[in-house]
């Protein structure tokens, strides 16, 4: 897929997250829906506009250097604010099949955590972690996880007194 | 006032002082280095704590915990992108890029001296200043706090990664999430689904803790390779050379710290606006603007030094009229409350001794931040160079433990990861995630103000308050400015090609 189509397709959902949005807002009272109703109209208006430009055939978008701005031009065109550029994502061949990798990881990750809770899927995530990408050998992997794990617990746990989430599967282990 | 200088500084110099000052820094540095937990969290936590001890010491507690916290959260923005708090997103501009380019060490010396100065400025400008600050912050109404909130998102709005637009429509998108739970004024609930967890709004923390941190880990895994790319790990730069460089950029830091202070000074606006606001003013007012964005040491000077001098500003309001500076303020308005401390203009005259107690507090505490934060720099500055397989799930446990340890809900993980997967996805595709968080940041302010403003001015407050009118106009200039050498740009080619 081309990164114009991708581009569109992003910006296409936000028309209808902003357009539900919109939608959503005729339920309010006027003084509820005061401030959300103008900045969805913007917002959508600002993204009608940006769809129009990232497809003009000059292939031309509306840019703006903030620091051109604020120096009367002396920047040159080209400082990210955030540096976000060259720390983003690159899009490489296999770059898809990671991001497929990524989101698994994470919500495996969030799974283990609603099922057992934080504590005991801190332990299993990073011990899996570990052995998925081989870094450490097995028993080292599951050793630097214990590690991690204890540190965490004494810190949010015992330091932090955080009453901790046992998970939806606690009420399987309790005894009795 | 010089007794009450003296008589201040001696309510310190009891040993329990001494130790709750220490145990407040150094407890205060792990919590603002922990993602998401800033300033507010270490307060609330250490209420509980504040009954039956020394006032002083239970003070020293509490502001050296809030201080330290500062700190931590300029750390995470430095070496993982990862602000620590709304307020510490300026530091990521430069000062991660500064990671980048092996100069971590020199940009935390850096902020921790600026930092530093800030606090100490803060300290003297706080003391020196009540009797001048006190008659125009009551001058100010809720059109011109409206004002500020605005100009505070216009000039977000312009920090946009190469597409206006995409900031504008990032900006809308972070403003319109933050009005999901109950409206504050008519009470109504909005956008909440049958869902009582959102009934309570999304969490500012947990927001940041998945836009920023969540998606710079699936960054990392998609990219492959250590966040910094150096040869063991080998610093370029020494945390002496930040030292020296906020000492050389002296006349930086005065400004940033005196912008810090004002806006401290002013209930509700917050620091995330000053923040921003130095970062803008460092860039303007530099001889070398080309280098702001890519690691210029100034980007990261200005923004520290800002949210040193603002805690100062910030207890002004607090102790004179009981108006909170900000978030944090406020639970340490409670604390105060529950000590005894009735804030107050009777602080200013009969109470001055506790009030010159907590300037040397914000001063002993930014000295003990620094010092510690110096002496661990070197050590921290290496953190980013650890193998991605490494660094992915240690930082994603501490990141999803932290969203939980907001507040206790474990619907907060679930939303931190979904923030990950959408800040992914706007770093991707270029919708700036700082205009996000800023517009999620200013739109309570916003909506607040302008309901308040309606209220007591009527429809026409824009043009019958002459103040808000001259403020209306600076953000119509400061907004337009950008678009000035675009405009000479295009009549230049216009006229090249014509002739």
């Amino acid at each position: 897929m081309s990164r114009r189509t991708q581009e569109n397709l992003i910006a296409g959902l936000l028309v209808v997250v902003f357009a539900a949005y919109l939608l959503m807002t005729l339920n309010l009272g006027p003084n509820a829906r005061l401030v959300p109703v103008p900045i969805a109209l913007l917002g959508l208006g600002f993204l009608l506009i940006q769809i129009v430009s990232q497809n003009r055939s000059d292939g031309r978008e509306f840019q703006l250097d903030l620091f051109a701005s604020l120096t009367a031009g002396a920047a040159s065109g080209t400082a990210d604010a955030s540096g976000e550029e060259e720390s983003g994502p690159r899009e490489t061949p296999g770059s898809f099949t990671r991001e497929l990798q990524a989101l698994g990881f994470l919500a495996a990750f969030i799974g283990l955590i609603l099922l057992l809770g934080p504590i005991a899927a801190v332990f299993l995530f990073t011990s899996g972690f570990f052995l998925v990408t081989r870094h450490f050998a097995p028993l080292k992997s599951v050793t630097v996880a214990g590690l991690c794990t204890l540190a965490l617990y004494l810190l949010f746990a015992v330091g932090l007194q955080l009453q901790l989430y046992h998970g939806v599967l606690a009420p399987l282990f309790e005894p009795g | 006032m010089l007794e009450a200088i003296v008589a201040g500084l001696a309510a310190l110099a009891t040993p329990q002082a001494v130790l709750f000052m220490l145990v407040g820094v150094s407890y205060g540095l792990v919590i603002g280095i922990l993602p998401g937990l800033g300033g507010i969290v270490a307060l609330a936590l250490l209420l509980p704590f504040t009954y039956g001890h020394e006032l002083a010491a239970t003070l020293a507690l509490l502001l050296g915990a809030h201080i330290a916290t500062i700190w931590g959260g300029s750390v995470t923005s430095i070496l993982f992108k990862v602000p620590g708090a709304a307020k510490s997103l300026a530091l990521v501009f430069d000062g991660h890029p500064m990671t980048r380019q092996g100069h971590a060490a020199r940009a935390l010396g850096a902020s921790a001296t600026a930092a530093l100065l800030g606090g100490l400025m803060g300290a003297v400008f706080l003391a020196f200043t009540i009797p001048i600050v006190r008659p125009v912050m009551l001058a100010l109404g809720p059109s011109e706090y409206l004002m500020m909130a605005l100009w505070g998102l216009t000039i977000i709005a312009t920090f946009s990664e190469g597409s206006l637009l995409k900031g504008l429509v990032a900006t809308c998108l972070g403003i319109m999430v933050a009005f999901v739970g109950m409206d504050p004024v008519s009470g109504t609930p909005r956008f909440w689904f049958g869902n009582v967890y959102l009934l309570d709004g999304i969490s500012f923390p947990v927001a940041m803790i998945g836009l920023f941190a969540v998606a710079e880990m699936m960054t990392l895994y998609v990219n492959g390779g250590a966040m910094v790319d150096r040869v063991g790990g080998e610093q370029r730069s020494t945390v002496l050379d930040g030292v020296k460089d906020a000492f050389r950029h002296w006349g930086l830091v005065l400004r940033s710290s005196l912008l810090g202070l004002w806006v401290g000074v002013l209930p509700g606006v917050g620091a995330s606006v000053g923040g921003i606001a130095a970062y803008a003013q460092a860039a303007q007012t530099s001889p070398t603007p080309e280098r702001f964005g890519k690691g210029a040491v100034e980007g990261v000077i200005a923004p520290d030094a800002t949210l040193g001098a603002n805690e100062g500003g910030g207890l002004m309001p607090t102790l004179a009229f009981g108006i909170p500076g900000g978030e944090s303020m406020a639970i340490l308005l409670v604390a105060f409350l529950a000590m005894g401390i009735v804030p107050g203009p009777r602080m200013l005259t009969s109470e001055l001794d506790l009030v010159f107690s907590m300037v040397w507090i914000v001063v002993i505490a930014n000295l003990l931040t620094a010092l510690i934060g110096l002496a661990i720099s070197s050590r921290l500055a290496r953190l980013p160079a650890l193998n991605p397989n490494v660094m992915i799930p240690m930082v994603l446990s501490v990141c999803l433990l932290g969203a939980f340890a907001t507040r206790g809900l474990i619907e907060d993980v679930v939303v931190a990861a979904a923030f990950g997967v959408i800040g992914y996805l706007m770093n991707k595709y270029q919708y700036s995630r700082a205009n996000f968080v800023i517009g999620m940041v200013l739109a309570e302010m916003i909506e607040r103000n302008l309901h308040i403003s309606l209220g007591l001015y009527g429809e026409f407050f824009l043009f019958t308050r002459p103040i808000t009118t001259a403020m209306l106009v600076f953000i119509v200039v400061t907004t337009a400015l950008p678009f000035v050498p675009r405009y000479r740009r295009s009549r230049t080619a216009a006229a090249g090609n014509g002739s």
